[in-house]
Formats: C-alpha cells, sequence, structure tokens
C-alpha cells in the first residue's frame, strides 16, 4: 500500500516540491514559536527571568553541540520532505523522524 | 487512567496541522468558490445539475469530475487543496511520532483499564480467521497501513487528532470551525420513539455512535461490529473505561452473525462512504435482516450531490481522488434513501441536519410489520 506516487497540485516543475517544503518549514517554525511563549511564560512565572537576559545569553559547550544536532536534525527534515512519499511507511516514518532501528 | 499527555512538539504540531486546513478552508475556498462560479463552463454544469438532480450514480461522478477540471483553473483552489492535501497527510506522519512517544503510558493505562475497571458487559470477539474483502485494503484518508497498519492509531485520533486536528473542522465535508460533537447525537434522536432494547452499529471502527446510544438507551445492548481488530480493541478499551458494556465483534458488515429479527435500531455512522456501492446495497439488505419489524435504520453520512451545490460536490469528489477515499463519491452520487425503499423499508425519510453544508445527512426507514420498536403491532 505504500509508495504511491504524491499527488501534484501545480503544473510547473518543483513547485509542489518548493510549497511542501515551505509549508513544512512553518510548521517547524510554529512549533519553535509555540515552545517560547510557552517558556517564556514559565521562566517569567517561576523563575522571574526577564526577555533581556535571554536575548543577551550566549551559547556553549553541550549547549551549543545540542544546537548544532537540532539545526542538523531541521535541515534534513526539510530537504527530506520532497522525498518523503517513497518511504511512506509506519516504520518509515518512525526510523526518519524518531530515528528508530528498522526490523 | 491517568491523562496522556503529548509532547510540546507533538501537540504543536498536531495544532498547526489542524489549524492550516481550517484557515486555507475558510479563506482561500471562499475565492476558489466565487471564481467557480463566475466561470461559464461551471455554470453550464450547474445548469445540468440543477435541472438532472436524480442522474445515475456513475453519471453523477462524471459531471462532478467535469466541475473538478473546471475548478482547478483557479489558482485559489490549487493552493487550497495542496494545503488540504499537505495537513491531511502529514497528521499520519506528525501523529504516529507524538503517539509513539506515548507508548508506554497508554499500555500501561490499557492493563490499568482491565485490571481495575468493573466488568461492565463490555466484550470483544475477535475472529482471527475473518478474511477482509480486497476494497478494505486502502491506506484510508492516507493513513500508512490502513486501519491496521499502527497499533496506536486508536490513540492516535484519540489523544492527537480529536483535541488539536479536528477542532478546527474546515477538511473534507467538514466546514471551517464546525463542531462535529452533535453529528452522533442528533441523528439517534431522529428515530422513532420506542423500546430501543437492542441496537447494532455495522462499521462501529472504535465505537462510532454506540457511546451516544448509551446515553439515549441506558438499559439497551449495544453491539457493534467491524472488521478492523485495531479499531475494535480500543473502542472495547474505551468501552471498559467508561463503563459502556458495549460488545464489541469482529465482522463483516454484511454478514453480520446477528439472528434475523434480532435487532430494534440499526446505526450506520460514517460508513457507507467507504464501500463499493455494491457491499452498500448488501449491508442495507443485512440490516434489513437483522432488524425486527418496527426497527430503523439509520444511516449518517456525507451528503448526496443531489443535495449540495456543486462545488461542494467538487470538495467531496477531491477526497475520493487524493484522499484515500476511494468509495466517497460514488456513496454521494447514490440515491441511499431510494434504495432502502427497492429492499423493502418503509417510510424512508432524509433529513440535512446543519444548512450550510448538510452534513450529517441522515436516512432514516423501518421495516414494516409493526408500529413501533420493541415489537409491538
Amino acid at each position: 500500500m505504500s509508495g504511491k506516487a504524491r499527488d501534484r497540485f501545480f503544473d510547473a516543475p518543483y513547485v509542489d516540491e518548493l510549497l511542501r517544503m515551505n509549508t513544512e518549514l512553518l510548521a517547524e517554525l510554529w512549533i519553535v514559536k509555540d515552545r517560547l511563549m510557552v517558556l517564556e511564560h514559565l521562566v517569567a512565572q517561576k523563575v522571574g527571568l526577564s526577555s533581556e537576559e535571554i536575548d543577551l545569553f550566549v551559547p556553549t559547550g553541550e549547549l551549543a553541540a545540542r544546537l548544532d544536532r537540532e539545526r542538523e536534525a531541521l535541515l534534513k527534515k526539510v530537504m527530506y520532505s520532497p522525498f518523503a512519499e517513497e518511504d511512506r511507511t509506519v516504520e518509515g516514518i518512525l526510523a526518519t523522524h524518531l530515528g528508530r532501528k528498522r526490523t | 487512567m491517568s491523562d496522556v499527555r503529548l509532547t510540546q512538539r507533538g501537540r504543536a504540531g498536531m495544532q498547526f496541522l489542524g489549524q492550516l486546513r481550517g484557515v486555507a478552508s475558510a479563506h482561500l475556498r471562499d475565492i476558489a468558490r466565487d471564481g467557480f462560479a463566475a466561470n461559464p463552463q461551471a455554470q453550464a454544469l450547474v445548469a445540468e445539475a440543477v435541472a438532472d438532480p436524480d442522474a445515475a450514480p456513475r453519471d453523477w461522478v462524471k459531471r462532478v469530475r467535469q466541475a473538478q477540471r473546471v475548478a482547478g483553473q483557479s489558482a485559489a483552489f490549487r493552493f487550497e487543496r495542496f494545503y488540504q492535501n499537505f495537513g491531511g497527510t502529514e497528521i499520519f506522519v506528525r501523529g504516529i511520532c507524538a503517539i509513539e512517544e506515548c507508548r508506554d503510558q497508554i499500555r500501561a493505562d490499557d492493563e490499568e483499564t482491565i485490571a481495575a475497571c468493573p466488568d461492565d458487559g463490555s466484550t470483544l470477539e475477535l475472529d482471527p480467521a475473518l478474511v477482509s474483502p480486497d476494497y478494505v485494503d486502502v491506506e484510508w484518508h492516507t493513513q500508512p497501513g490502513g486501519w491496521d497498519g499502527f497499533d496506536l492509531y486508536g490513540p492516535m485520533f484519540q489523544h492527537c487528532f480529536a483535541p488539536h486536528v479536528f477542532r478546527f473542522g474546515g477538511y473534507a465535508v467538514i466546514e471551517p470551525g464546525q463542531q462535529t460533537r452533535f453529528s452522533r447525537q442528533d441523528p439517534l434522536k431522529l428515530l422513532p420513539p420506542g423500546d430501543y432494547r437492542r441496537v447494532y452499529e455495522v462499521g462501529c471502527g472504535t465505537g462510532g455512535a454506540l457511546p451516544v446510544a448509551r446515553a439515549l438507551w441506558p438499559d439497551a445492548e449495544l453491539v457493534g461490529g467491524d472488521q478492523s481488530a485495531t479499531q475494535l480493541r480500543h473502542g472495547y478499551l474505551m468501552s471498559r473505561r467508561q463503563g459502556l458494556g458495549i460488545k464489541f465483534r469482529q465482522r463483516l458488515a454484511h454478514e453480520t452473525r446477528e439472528p434475523d429479527n434480532s435487532v430494534d435500531a440499526a446505526i450506520s455512522y460514517a460508513f457507507f462512504h467507504e464501500l463499493p456501492r455494491e457491499e452498500t446495497l448488501k449491508v442495507i439488505a443485512e440490516m434489513f435482516r437483522i432488524l425486527r419489524p418496527g426497527g430503523s435504520l439509520v444511516i449518517v453520512d456525507p451528503p448526496p450531490y443531489r443535495s449540495v451545490d456543486l462545488f461542494q460536490s467538487v470538495i467531496m469528489d477531491w477526497e475520493s481522488l487524493h484522499h484515500g477515499e476511494p468509495f466517497f463519491s460514488i456513496s454521494c452520487a447514490s440515491h441511499w434513501a431510494a434504495e432502502m425503499a427497492k429492499i423493502g423499508f418503509s417510510g424512508v425519510q432524509e433529513h440535512a441536519l446543519y444548512r450550510r453544508n448538510k452534513h450529517p445527512f441522515v436516512t432514516i426507514g423501518t421495516k414494516p410489520g409493526a408500529t413501533k420498536p420493541g415489537g409491538a403491532a
């Protein structure tokens, strides 16, 4: 049942793919904005940390490395999105997005 | 039962995709609708549809496909459909990941349910020898692997889609912002008054309208049949948790194995559009067989093409073309009330419950032979 060619909505080459990448980015952007709003609310409420202190913070060490890893994962996700239909199985989805081993 | 909580990423991703479809349908669709109304080719097709509402099912589908091509001339239509497609397919990708992250909690809750909830009469009867018909082998709604493709599909619909996606509306036949919580309850209230002692739902999935039926008829025996073991299991656990006492049986829709004349009401909720036309006719006949004289069949499904405007028919037909609903269009092109009358139902009535999109559309007919459910002549 998997491996079906993706439906196309536009006639010019790669427009569908580019729009998919754009919408995938929009989803990721929203998730980050959501998290940021939740975090800033909780931090202000529970710790009393101001947004100015967050603005001036410079990540180093493990946090900086984690940011590198997350940025790479984001880039892979966006670049992969035009080709995702080729492996749209539950196993493929869990391997791609959650790093689960394939059986 | 503890509260299943998605991660922030899971929750926010689901909400984004739900609202993406809601916003696209609320804003871009109206532009596309206006463009369609102004298009001379569309106007000719609309005139034909108005003049011949009782066309044969295949002719209706052909007409709507022509209108589909006309609608596709609009950039707004293409963008709106793109976002529908993106949201409708990606909810499975993100939903599978979001619910997989909650697996341990969900499975622990399941065990706790079985151990802690008193025996309320809920049962689960699976039939490992059941052979599903070929038409079931579809990735419904683009769901990877189909109904039984992932063991957590039931919890995914419950914890990801219901609270975070469906609430925005604007997908398939559902209007943006349309609240669907009454769509199960209101149709059952249209059944004739009577003593409903035994009620059967065909294609009940994870429960369908049976939880609502329990609220209406507290003492009735409620039986649900479906071919999907994954959905039935989830429905059974839900029934145990809520003390609903529903009996879930793995059955083919046209072979329920229920005795003749044994139920007071038969329900089909959001099911007929997922069957080939020939299968639907067999299911109507099967419901007629198991109903007691005086009992009624209530069908709740998207509206027929003859009851909505042509642009709305295009939106519905699109589900068949692009969203894992191969029989949606032929079902909407069919006249189930007329087919029920041919099979023997009497007093068949149609009700469109909500004005704008006519969804849900309810068809009710009674098996002749008694004046009211419960068998009294």
